[in-house]
């Protein structure tokens, strides 16, 4: 981060960090910072702790249509007279480098009370070009709407907004695999795997096999994104979508039917043929309209996380060593996936943005309101309620994520201003900056975390609960970064990394500790 | 997915979309119905005539096919034992007694 988050520097103007301070209009000053700083500390005495200023500090990056500096001064004289509702931003070194003008984006401040938002237009790094160049284009699209700028409160919204869908989906898919006793019906495996890996198999064997299987089932994500991307950017987007709404009805369809007979024996109540036709085409083809097409918000987001539940309750019945092999190098993949230049995932979210688009993919979109509140919204009051919570990738022009069938490895997280539903995107989800959007995930991370968490769930319920807050711990560490990084990042190798390092942990040195307290009568 | 980023909901959209729903509602998709009901929930202040006609219906033809869903079931479930084998030629899942 280039800026100086720190207060004492408020007043003095660096060369490259523009403030903007909310609260005093004090900007008569010809600095580009504004100090939002003062307000910070009446305002948040205890709410906000060393953390939180981090976070209210974040530094949004704003495409600034200024072309000289001369035009930022002027605007900043204006702001008086504006009062909070219209900025124009500008940073000097930004027109020297590009030479695009950007049209003007006006700010509206959702709160004039709290001035914690700093807003950092200077802070591009030549390296990071290309990321401005990808920004503005979704700037000039949301030109015509509000850029509202995250506050504290919002991006703990947004925290929040992600963890409780990755945490329903947890619940429902440890609460299936514990309650489903009866292994048997769950020995099926996917066509995936070649090799069968049996507990009677030497250790050699079963390295040599788990890592085939999971290389198997990398080639199969790899490739279906490959195609995705491809018919993407040649623009086949009946195939396209064509291709997920397949994959989902086959997914709602074969595995929900599966799933709701698997759980019909389990309560022991008796379905006939009719019901179950019923009720499952109401299912897939309500499901199809609810992540495709107009649905309420709510229903949208259920649907994500049945379709993600669904996929980690397949996923899960693989063999323990190829579940532990593919989660290893699935993760891997997603880091190369969405920060290499020639990643499939970030060619697919470069693309999106270049033509302002929704990143073509199913993606959880979590941002804070509810479907119809935008409507309600222009209407009323100007003072914006929170942010529709949509997938956990904040998007407002911004791309979505896709989740295909077997593409739902990597994770990207991404917010965006903008967000409309959740969409499905190929294979991962990347988290993207926050401009103030919302935050997206892709489903594969759900799908991901779920197979981590089911497959401790076949072990233990110690081991559910470390892996659950170490996936959540990664979780949180992601979004942190990402609002340092500003960009995509893959929402899996942390999560899944530290996921995999506490269940051993646990399995190795917290069971037999606590099995030895139990053993010994010893209370702690 | 299909929607455009930048949707905009005006009058005319929000009848295309009532209307559409409604209809695919009649291949056995009450649940579409009340998908339709629901989404409109929100805007019921702003909506026109047309449009609430087409959601009372859905409104209505998504009671009428639950209670018959629901009378099917109902009646299957008591009967099933008396069908004989019959009923266990219909049944997906047989419980235990």
């Amino acid at each position: 981060m280039s800026n100086d988050l720190n207060m004492d520097n408020i007043e003095t103007p660096e060369p490259h960090s523009s403030i903007i301070d909310n609260n005093e209009n004090n900007n008569s000053n010809n600095n580009n910072l504004i100090d939002n700083n003062n307000n910070n500390n009446e305002n948040n005495t205890n709410i906000i702790n060393n953390e939180s200023v981090t976070l209210e500090k974040k530094e949004i990056d704003i495409p600034v249509n200024n072309n000289n500096n001369n035009t930022n001064n002027n605007n900043i004289e204006n702001e008086k007279n504006l009062v909070n509702e219209f900025e124009d931003s500008t940073q000097s070194d930004y027109s020297d480098e590009y030479d695009t003008v950007i049209p003007p984006v006006p700010v509206r401040y959702l709160n004039n009370n709290n001035n914690n938002v700093v807003i950092n237009i200077n802070k591009i790094d030549k390296n990071k070009s290309d990321l401005l160049s990808e920004d503005r284009s979704d700037f000039q699209d949301s030109v015509d709407e509000e850029l509202t700028i995250p506050e504290i409160q919002d991006y703990s919204d947004m925290v929040v907004s992600i963890l409780i869908p990755v945490t329903i989906t947890m619940i429902i898919l440890v609460a299936t695999i514990r309650a489903i006793n009866n292994k048997a019906s769950w020995v099926s495996l996917t066509p995936l795997v070649t090799y069968e890996v049996d507990k009677d198999s030497s250790s050699e064997n079963m390295v040599f096999s788990s890592i085939i299987n999971s290389l198997i089932f990398l080639g199969i994500i790899i490739l279906s994104t490959v195609i995705m991307v491809v018919l993407y950017r040649f623009r086949f987007m009946k195939a396209l979508y064509g291709w997920m709404m397949g994959t989902s009805i086959l997914l709602l369809g074969v595995f929900g039917g599966f799933l709701f007979i698997v759980v019909m024996s389990y309560l022991n109540l008796s379905l006939d043929y009719i019901s179950f036709l019923f009720i499952l085409w109401n299912f897939v083809f309500g499901g199809v309209i609810c992540i495709f097409w107009y649905a309420p918000k709510y229903l949208n987001q259920t649907y994500l996380i049945s379709v993600s539940v669904l996929m980690a309750l397949s996923f899960s019945r693989l063999p323990e060593w190829t579940t532990w092999a593919i989660l290893a190098i699935v993760s891997i993949y997603d880091i190369f996936a969405v920060l290499c230049p020639a990643g499939p995932l970030q060619l697919l979210i470069k693309t999106a943005k270049k033509r302002g688009e929704a990143i073509p993919a199913m993606i959880y979109n979590a941002s804070v309101t509810i479907g119809m509140a935008e409507y309600q919204k222009e209407e009323s009051s100007p003072s914006p309620p929170p942010p529709l919570p949509k997938n956990l990738v904040k998007d407002t022009d911004a791309p979505h994520l896709k989740d295909t069938f077997f593409n739902e490895s990597p994770t990207v997280f991404e917010k965006n201003i903008d967000d409309k539903h959740s969409e499905i995107s190929d294979d991962f989800s990347a988290v993207k900056a926050p401009k103030g959007g919302k935050l997206r995930l892709g489903l594969g991370d759900f799908v991901f975390y779920g197979v981590l968490i089911s497959r401790a769930a076949f072990y233990e319920m110690a081991t559910v609960f470390t892996c659950y807050v170490a996936i959540i711990t990664g979780l949180f560490l992601t979004l942190f970064l990402l609002t340092v990084l500003k960009r995509a990042l893959p929402a899996l190798p942390m999560s899944i990394g530290l996921g995999i390092l506490f269940y051993f942990l646990t399995y190795r040195f917290l069971i037999p500790f606590i099995t030895f307290l139990g053993e010994a009568q010893v209370f702690i | 997915m299909l929607v455009p980023e930048d949707d905009r909901l005006d009058e005319e959209k929000m009848l295309s979309v009532a209307k559409k729903l409604w209809i695919v509602g009649f291949f056995f998709l009450p649940w579409v119905w009340l998908i339709n009901v629901l989404f409109f929930l929100p805007y019921r202040k702003t909506i026109n005539e047309k449009i609430k006609w087409y959601l009372k219906f859905s409104l209505i033809g998504f009671f009428v096919y639950t209670s018959i869903f629901m009378a099917w079931m109902g009646i299957f479930l008591v009967n099933r034992n008396s069908w004989g084998e019959r009923g266990d030629y219909l049944s997906v899942v047989i419980p235990f007694d």
